[in-house]
């Protein structure tokens, strides 16, 4: 088990696909911020409040997530590296595991250069925080690697279970459009730009549930449930992730 | 050419994707416009609108679909022994491109008859603005066959394919905001570069966006030929001159 998560994790840190998304999310969150920044001081004539770029880790990181586990885990399938972890006395329940902590560790490893390149940039074009401190900053980067964690091993858990097949290159990346869609959504439901909301009855619970408890939905607000709420709706989506994953890769063809 | 679009075709017809696609074309667009699913915003809405409005289902699937049909020619090495046939890449690449236009001119079809099923009025009112809507799925496919022949690897394929959906949702969403603060000459070239989307064209039909987001139909409609001609022209320059190994 160590030696597969080992050479999974050495894949993963020369895998070139890997490094150009990690060089695709620090450009972007540097495109955002110097844009905003040209934008409101050049249009605006105004000075730009760290407040308002410190939370841009949104829906784009979802579907950077998402394309960086399909991009380095399918090659286990079109390579035939299942097989041979095979040969070499690996069991499914391993290989599986080995996977998908190899998507978890690339949900931490992006979030972590996303923070760090947001947290340099903050302190270095913006004119400092107005309304939020440095540990609400803190947990917002908190909830995002939590967020981030599930939704890669989610996203791995998607082509171990449809590895093989042409639909493991869609389902995962699709699925990520229909919840930003579905999140968007819900979001307009629970917090209208005019007036209350006016939700009621179960669809009242089920979007608060949702809201509180996908990690899908985390990363368009701003955190504002209790932090525990977060660690379960993660830890609730690795787990069923991890249970489904086990379930149909130990019964899967390998080809 | 026309053997290579008949392959295509006749592959078209046995896959199973697409004929469930043309199943669902059918169904949903009658369910939608007959009001069958309920929503605060699409119970205001009239049937003619909420016909438009489940269209963009079509540009969705397109976007799934696309790379999953057409990459094998390069997985499955059947272009090499279209090449070796005595075909060039270019009568290859028209070939799919005609097969994906006839694809979306008949799941066009089948989601018209279900939107008459549902019960919007088949005027010329909805026909117009329908072809429209059919340009703007063409633009938009023809713009992922770039995509979906000039790169080999499907993973790659894949990603930006939706990626560009992404992309034209978030051109979308970013358009109407831009829209609303621009004033007079430079809000109507705003409008025309926020149709270049397909999905642009989409959101001005049905309805929810502002009166300013629609150009006009005209405009509309050239938007998506001169999109069609641009991008076949990018995906087909020097086509004939790369390495297939």
């Amino acid at each position: 088990m160590i030696r597969l998560i080992y050479n999974d994790t050495r894949r993963l840190l020369t895998s070139r696909y890997f490094k150009l998304c990690v060089l695709i999310n620090i450009g972007y969150e540097i495109f955002l911020v110097a844009g905003l920044k040209i934008v409101v001081t050049l249009f605006l004539h105004q000075s730009l409040s760290a407040d308002e770029v410190a939370f841009n880790y949104s829906e784009f990181s979802i579907f950077l997530i998402t394309a960086s586990t399909l991009l380095t885990t399918i090659s286990d399938f079109t390579d035939g590296g299942i097989r041979n972890k095979l040969i070499t006395g690996a069991t499914r329940p391993q290989i599986v595991l080995s996977s998908l902590f190899t998507g978890m560790l690339q949900g931490i490893i992006h979030t972590f250069f996303a923070c760090i390149t947001s947290v340099i940039l903050c302190s270095v074009l913006t004119s400092g925080y107005n309304t939020y401190n440095v540990r609400e900053i803190a947990d917002y980067w908190l909830v995002m690697t939590l967020a981030c964690m599930a939704i890669g091993v989610f996203s791995t858990a998607i082509i171990m279970m449809l590895g093989g097949r042409k639909s493991s290159y869609v389902v995962g990346l699709a699925i990520a459009f229909a919840l930003r869609i579905f999140t968007a959504y819900v979001l307009s439901k629970l917090y209208p730009e005019k007036g209350e909301c006016k939700l009621e009855g179960a669809r009242l619970i089920i979007y608060r549930f949702c809201e509180r408890y996908v990690p899908y939905l985390f990363m368009s607000m701003r955190p504002h449930w209790n932090f525990v709420s977060y660690v379960a709706g993660s830890v609730g989506l690795m787990c069923i992730s991890v249970l489904l994953a086990l379930a149909i890769f130990n019964k899967k063809e390998l080809v | 050419m026309i053997n290579l679009y008949k392959a295509n075709m006749s592959r078209l017809f046995h896959n199973i994707l697409y004929i469930a696609g043309c199943v669902i074309a059918i169904a949903a667009t009658a369910a939608f416009t007959a009001g069958m699913v309920h929503n605060p915003y699409i119970d205001r809405m009239g049937e003619e609108s909420r016909m438009i409005f489940i269209s963009a289902a079509m540009i969705a699937f397109f976007t799934i679909f696309i790379p999953i049909f057409t990459n094998p020619e390069y997985t499955d090495g059947s272009i090499r022994n279209k090449i070796v046939s005595g075909y060039s890449q270019k009568q290859v690449y028209m070939s799919y491109l005609l097969c994906h236009f006839t694809a979306a001119a008949v799941m066009w079809l089948f989601y018209m008859i279900g939107g008459i099923i549902g019960g919007a009025r088949p005027d010329g009112r909805i026909l117009v603005t329908n072809i429209i809507i059919l340009f703007a799925v063409l633009s938009y496919i023809s713009f992922l066959m770039i995509i979906a022949l000039r790169l080999k690897k499907m993973v790659i394929v894949a990603i930006l394919s939706i990626l560009t959906l992404n992309m034209s949702y978030s051109s979308v969403m970013f358009g109407n905001a831009i829209l609303t603060i621009m004033e007079d000459e430079s809000r109507k070239i705003g409008a025309v570069i926020y149709n270049i989307s397909s999905l642009g064209q989409w959101f001005a039909n049905t309805g929810f966006a502002d009166d300013f987001a629609n150009p006009g139909l005209h405009i509309q409609l050239m938007v998506s030929v001169a999109l069609i001609l641009f991008t076949t022209a990018i995906g087909t320059l020097a086509i004939n001159k790369r390495d297939l190994a």
